[in-house]
């Protein structure tokens, strides 16, 4: 037996690894690795990926495989710094391509400098990150969101320890998950379970299930918490949907000049009319209004948080938490960096204008981070394109109609409330293996920015001296979502807005904060926002969990269900990715 | 109360985000014009496809763009971004409609030398061509209905069951509200046959198991006592932590938000310590392991104390 250690260690022991500079240049160069390679597949496919499972593999790999002295928390801050480097990559990828699109169609919008992009990139960066300061400790400590990603990612932290039982599930999951995926992106399987076509009903009612195991795995770490998300797409789609053919709310085949319904109109009024014309944006408006009435309900909460940042701030900053005055500094240097932006965006953007702006878009970012951390936190889906959508739609009123401006500003909202949804993810993994969350944001604070300039880089580069690398009428890289987005802000030229819809769902989202539920308006709104098979697929998880959970205890499901489940999660985001590059490196 | 308050929200979000839902006469118009341009755009699409299969070979075709076997010719440069181009004039729906036309009757010029099933697909693509030309040209220049519009328009049509819908889930989720407060404030088993959580005890129990982890680790490090320092902390987490945080809902009923948050602040944050403590282990930090702990310990007296707190002043 070994002699006990009396002096605890402390005099051969170096401090344990947590904030150090291996840690964020490995996460850096991860991260900008990332960003680049990410920029060009959310071009290329129209989505983007999440990189902390690959950075925290990597970080196993560079931290204990050749620096051989990584700890568990020294790879949780690798993973943040990566994951929130490459946060830039989607909100870059999906905003600021629309307006080299539009240029090319109008001179008028073709002359537009890269500084107030940066400007703006930048200070959305830094609010995305600044705003989660009071929120982790309602949305982690207080609510206790799941953040099935960040269990994921613990989990893998986690299994050098964990023993060999968990190690085995964990890879199980991680075989069942990658081998039905293979199968997916070969084709071998379908993508969605169509169930309701082959039993004749029609696509305005579906009955359909997604082959995912990673909702499944998501599903299975919510459990009973995921319900009303299920109850909202059964409205959506099993109620909402049906009423609106049978009340003739709809064109009918005559409207549209056929004899008679035919698959082409089924498809018509569920995607073109039901979707998109009605449950979409009411989704969009239903989950504003439930995180604000979320934000009223909570706020005895977050008082309580910025008090206890506060006292933090007097103590000198010992805490674990970083002190209310980093939040108050940075939201104020972050409003006067987009107030810049605003400003150098356009001439026409006068100083009111510009002040209107930074003072609505920060605003709107502080909300639509919530909603998005919210809705990753319960669900694992972020609804980042629809509040990017709204962001830009805000900004284009705000800013009289002017695109060059709406755009640049809606690549702050779109980088900032994706780095909230971020953040918090690693945050949960943070709190589950005992890292120090002042630690985490300092990391994420001083390097996060770094994506900013490598996506818009990569982004230029990709244009092209002569213009026309991307675009609708490029086939190699067409830019799905920022031609959607050029297509969204022609319609807003137009005049088109619904704002009948946000109106109506932000009203109901209000009245569902209420309800002794938290986030119930969100949950409900993200699934109307959403095709039903992906949520019945989570659906599917969350009963097996409550059953499972019934039968097998609360230890049980910690020992052997989250692994399992994270498994799941790990095995088909590796695959996705893994699949996204055999395919380009295949042209 | 309840299970009714549940229904009335059903029924009244059932309600009010069906007439949300609904489609001014604007919009109806409005999708019916784009629609009708889309299907029949579509029906044009298939028609093209068809008569470019069966038209393989024919100079129509190739005339008519249908894609060629042949290699394509290599491209020239597409000229810079339209910098420089002065905008088109804005297209009417007529001058949109005369360019169809003209476009149509070329192509039927163009008809001599096919064989017969050749004619047969292409006069059935120039049908499909000849009905999406005025849909087409009315959709390209139908101006969206306004956004104040559209919300005088539907409210004017659904408000009255829209706001009886939002009354029934305003109604509903305070009847479950006030259910929930009543639960929690019972002392009686719950539905589901699971006793009362006293919170205080668990979180004393808690408390009294990491203190004496903390002191047994006080006796310094060995590789068993790493090893028993692991288990022990494994068995607070799934044992202990979580079925407190399991109780947190009865918590917020009883003492409200801040209340709660006083007291879970403190406790998570022991929760943290205790889990980074598992992860010193691990790596084989002994001394930070240590430190966590006993740091933990803190902060499940913290929690205490808070619950004292909140106890004290709601009596």
């Amino acid at each position: 037996m070994a002699e006990p250690d009396l002096t605890g260690g402390r005099a051969e022991r170096a401090p344990y690894r947590e904030l150090t500079v291996a840690a964020v240049v490995v996460g850096v160069v991860i991260g900008a690795i990332m960003t680049s390679a990410f920029v060009y597949v959310a071009l290329k496919l129209g989505f983007g990926l999440a990189g902390s499972t690959v950075a925290a593999i990597l970080g196993f790999a560079v931290l204990r495989g050749v620096l051989r002295k990584g700890s568990i928390v020294e790879n949780n801050i690798n993973q943040t710094v990566a994951s929130g480097v490459n946060n830039a990559s989607s909100g870059v990828a999906f905003t600021l391509p629309a307006l080299f699109i539009l240029g090319q169609q109008d001179p008028t919008i073709a002359n537009f400098e890269v500084l107030p992009i940066m400007l703006s990139a930048l200070a959305g960066s830094f609010l995305g990150i600044v705003f989660i300061i009071p929120l982790r400790k309602q949305m982690i400590e207080l609510e206790r969101l799941r953040f099935p990603s960040g269990i994921a990612v613990a989990t893998l932290l986690k299994s050098p320890g964990a023993g060999a039982r968990q190690a085995k599930l964990l890879l199980g999951g991680f075989a069942v998950a990658t081998a039905f995926h293979v199968f997916v992106e070969l084709g071998a399987l379908p993508q969605e379970l169509d169930i309701g076509a082959a039993l004749g009903v029609p696509a305005y009612i579906p009955i359909a299930v997604g082959v995912s195991f990673a909702s499944i795995g998501a599903g299975l770490l919510s459990g009973s918490g995921g319900l009303p998300f299920v109850f909202g797409a059964l409205l959506a789609w099993w109620v909402i949907s049906p009423v609106a053919v049978g009340m003739g709310w709809v064109p009918t085949p005559a409207d549209v000049g056929l004899a008679g319904p035919t698959e082409a109109y089924e498809q018509f009024i569920t995607w073109d009319v039901g979707y998109f014309g009605m449950l979409r944006p009411m989704g969009i408006g239903i989950l504003i209004g439930g995180a604000l009435s979320g934000v009223i309900a909570s706020f005895p909460a977050i008082r309580a948080a910025l008090k206890g940042l506060s006292m933090a701030s007097k103590a000198g900053g010992s805490s674990d938490e970083m002190s209310s005055r980093v939040l108050y500094i940075g939201v104020a240097l972050a409003m006067v960096v987009l107030f810049g932006a605003a400003l150098l965006s356009s001439p026409d953007v006068g100083v009111g204008r510009a002040l209107l702006i930074a003072l609505v878009g920060t605003f709107w970012l502080a909300l639509a981070g919530l909603i998005v951390a919210q809705a990753t936190g319960m669900t694992d889906i972020s609804p980042i394109s629809g509040m990017s959508l709204i962001g830009v739609t805000l900004m284009f009123f705000l800013s009289g109609g002017n695109v060059v401006a709406s755009i640049i500003l809606g690549v702050a909202v779109s980088i900032g409330i994706g780095q909230c949804a971020d953040m918090m993810s690693d945050l949960k993994a943070g709190h589950l293996i005992g890292a120090l969350p002042r630690r985490q944001q300092l990391a994420q604070f001083s390097v996060a920015w770094i994506g900013v300039p490598v996506a818009v880089g990569v982004l230029y580069l990709l244009w092209g001296p002569e213009g026309g690398g991307f675009g609708p009428s490029n086939p190699e890289l067409s830019a799905p979502q920022a031609s959607a987005l050029a297509a969204i802000i022609e319609s807003l030229q137009a005049g088109a807005a619904p704002l009948d819809k946000y109106i109506g769902g932000a009203a109901i989202g209000l009245g569902l904060g209420i309800y002794p539920i938290g986030g119930l308006g969100v949950l409900v709104g993200l699934a109307m926002y959403l095709p039903l098979y992906i949520t019945i697929t989570y659906g599917i998880g969350c009963a097996i969990n409550m059953g499972l959970e019934r039968k097998y205890g609360l230890r049980w499901m910690g020992t052997t269900l989250v692994p399992v489940a994270a498994g799941f999660i790990i095995g088909e985001a590796l695959t996705s990715l893994s699949a996204v590059l055999v395919r380009l490196a295949a042209g | 109360m309840k299970k009714v308050g549940l229904a009335v929200l059903v029924v009244g979000i059932s309600l009010c985000a069906s007439y949300g839902a609904r489609l001014s006469p604007e919009m109806r118009a409005e999708l019916s014009v784009s629609g009708m341009a889309s299907l029949l755009g579509q029906t044009e699409k298939d028609a093209f496809k068809a008569w470019c299969a069966a038209g393989k070979g024919a100079p129509q075709a190739e005339r008519d763009g249908c894609p060629s076997d042949a290699p394509p010719k290599a491209e020239a440069a597409k000229p810079a971004a339209a910098k420089d181009a002065a905008p088109k004039a804005a297209p009417t729906e007529a001058s949109l409609v005369a360019e169809g036309q003209a476009k149509l009757a070329t192509r039927r010029a163009d008809g001599a030398g096919l064989t017969p099933d050749q004619a047969k697909a292409r006069d059935a693509w120039l049908a499909a061509f000849e009905a999406q030309i005025a849909p087409s040209a009315k959709a390209k220049v139908a101006l969206p209905t306004p956004p104040k519009q559209r919300v005088t328009s539907w409210f004017s049509e659904s408000g009255l069951p829209f706001l009886l819908g939002l009354a029934m889930v305003v109604i509903g989720a305070v009847l479950a509200r006030k259910a929930v407060k009543a639960e929690a404030l019972s002392e009686a088993p719950r539905a589901d046959g699971r006793g009362p959580v006293d919170f205080g005890v668990l979180l004393g129990e808690l408390h009294a198991a990491a203190a004496a982890l903390a002191t047994r680790m006080d006796a310094g490090e060995t590789a068993e006592a790493a090893a028993e320092a692991k288990l022990a902390i494994e068995a607070m987490q799934l044992e202990q932590f979580a079925p407190l945080v399991e109780a947190r809902s009865k918590l917020q009923a009883r003492y409200g938000l801040a209340g709660f948050a006083e007291v879970f602040g403190p406790f998570s944050g022991g929760e943290r310590r205790i889990n980074r403590a598992w992860s010193a282990l691990v790596d084989d930090h002994w001394p930070e392991a240590h430190d966590s702990v006993n740091q933990a310990v803190g902060s499940l007296a913290e929690a205490q104390e808070a619950l004292a707190r909140v106890i004290a002043a709601q009596r």
